[in-house]
């Protein structure tokens, strides 16, 4: 790969995301430093409950996230396109991979090892800068994405002065609320940010869920 | 100022961090003091910076339609109002008040541009990371639970609507 190529990742990775002195070379270093992998389409990248040794990012194709809930049958949540990052949570906190990834299409990944992730948090240099903040960006609005979902869920029940539910809308019966919460789960692993976030990010729709936001819809 | 890099250095976060980095973070951004009871953000206030807990203790209240809640506090070390950082556009999501007199490094963009290739800063940046992770996985873990209190086929734990309201409520009471 070539640095113009690494430029043209470097800038569309830091498109809409304003951070304190950011720098496209400094992001191009970054990927200087990954490994370049290309994967065929149904290739499996992670697996949910593994250990995370590495970060990605996506630069070329698309990756299938699936994910369940302990016990249940995975369930394809979110499709990633390029430009992404994803998989930093194992590397931050050292927990296990939260969903399951596959290649979409012809795929090509640039991957951060560990040890390269470890060096970059001591880094003071413009590189080790960037990419910090380029993560804690990523987590803010993971953070914030997940709250605001919650408020949401939250705002479907009434509550008497005792705290006893009185009401709750139609839409929390069991299987939805399992919807939600994983829905939710979700936003805060970092796999379905807005439109705003790393990556134009398509919410695969089953039954369940289109009926949710037509119900939701037509409410309004 | 000597004052001051001595206290930031009894910081586990600076642990490693050499006494002239503290020093320069300290010259740019002196540490501020609050006398107890004083405020030091208000609910609903536009935000632009985090704190730094360095010395004391800082109390979160939130006022709701059921009056004021305290929601959590923050001692040395800890870092509060952290996602005013990377997001554009926030609010104060509770009332941050000194329960006693405490010091504080604020945190701001002009901290983070003017320090740069400060290792103190570096320090400051991967604690912020660590702090939201567990954020992030404390909201997950509360939210699993709730998953298997819902489920149907657990028969240890009946369905009970208002624990699981409490426990979302619990969730973002002071997290916001």
């Amino acid at each position: 790969m070539t640095v113009e190529q690494r430029k043209g990742w470097a800038a569309a990775l830091l498109q809409g995301h304003d951070f304190s002195g950011q720098n496209v070379d400094a992001i191009e270093k970054l990927l200087g430093r990954c490994e370049r992998r290309i994967y065929q389409k149904g290739a499996v990248i992670c697996t949910e409950g593994d250990p995370g040794e590495a970060l990605f990012f996506l630069v070329d194709g698309s990756i299938e996230v699936q994910k369940a809930f302990p016990g249940t049958v995975p369930r394809e949540l979110a499709v990633l396109n390029a430009p992404a990052m994803f998989g930093h949570m194992s590397l931050v906190d050292g927990s296990k991979r939260s969903a399951t990834c596959v290649a979409g299409d012809t795929t090509t990944l640039l991957v951060l090892e560990k040890s390269s992730y470890e060096a970059l948090m001591e880094d003071v240099t413009e590189v080790g800068t960037n990419f910090r903040r380029l993560m804690l960006t990523s987590l803010t609005r993971q953070l914030l994405a997940g709250n605001m979902r919650l408020r949401q869920a939250l705002g479907g029940f009434e509550i008497n002065v005792k705290g006893e539910v009185i009401s709750a809308t139609e839409q929390l019966t069991e299987d939805l609320l399992n919807d939600e919460l994983l829905e939710m789960a979700g936003i805060l692993e970092g796999w379905t940010v807005d439109a705003s976030g790393f990556s134009e990010i398509v919410l695969v729709e089953d039954e369940d869920m289109k009926r949710t936001r037509e119900s939701e819809q037509n409410k309004r | 100022m000597f004052d001051d890099r001595q206290i930031l250095s009894r910081l586990y976060l600076f642990r490693e961090v050499s006494s002239s980095a503290l020093m320069q973070l300290c010259s740019v951004a002196p540490p501020v003091q609050y006398e107890a009871g004083a405020e030091v953000f208000r609910q609903g206030d536009s935000a632009d910076s985090a704190l730094l807990v360095v010395e004391g203790r800082l109390i979160a209240s939130v006022q709701g339609s059921g009056g004021e809640k305290i929601v959590g506090d923050s001692k040395a070390g800890e870092i509060v109002g952290e996602t005013a950082l990377f997001a554009k556009e926030m609010r104060r999501g509770a009332t941050v008040m000194a329960a006693e007199p405490s010091r504080c490094l604020v945190v701001d963009r002009q901290l983070l541009n003017k320090t740069d290739g400060n290792e103190a800063l570096a320090a400051i940046e991967r604690h912020l990371l660590g702090t939201m992770a567990r954020r992030i996985r404390k909201t997950n873990q509360t939210m699993q639970m709730v998953w298997k209190e819902m489920t149907p086929s657990e028969p240890t734990e009946p369905l009970d609507a208002p624990s699981l309201l409490q426990r979302l409520g619990s969730l973002f009471k002071g997290k916001l």
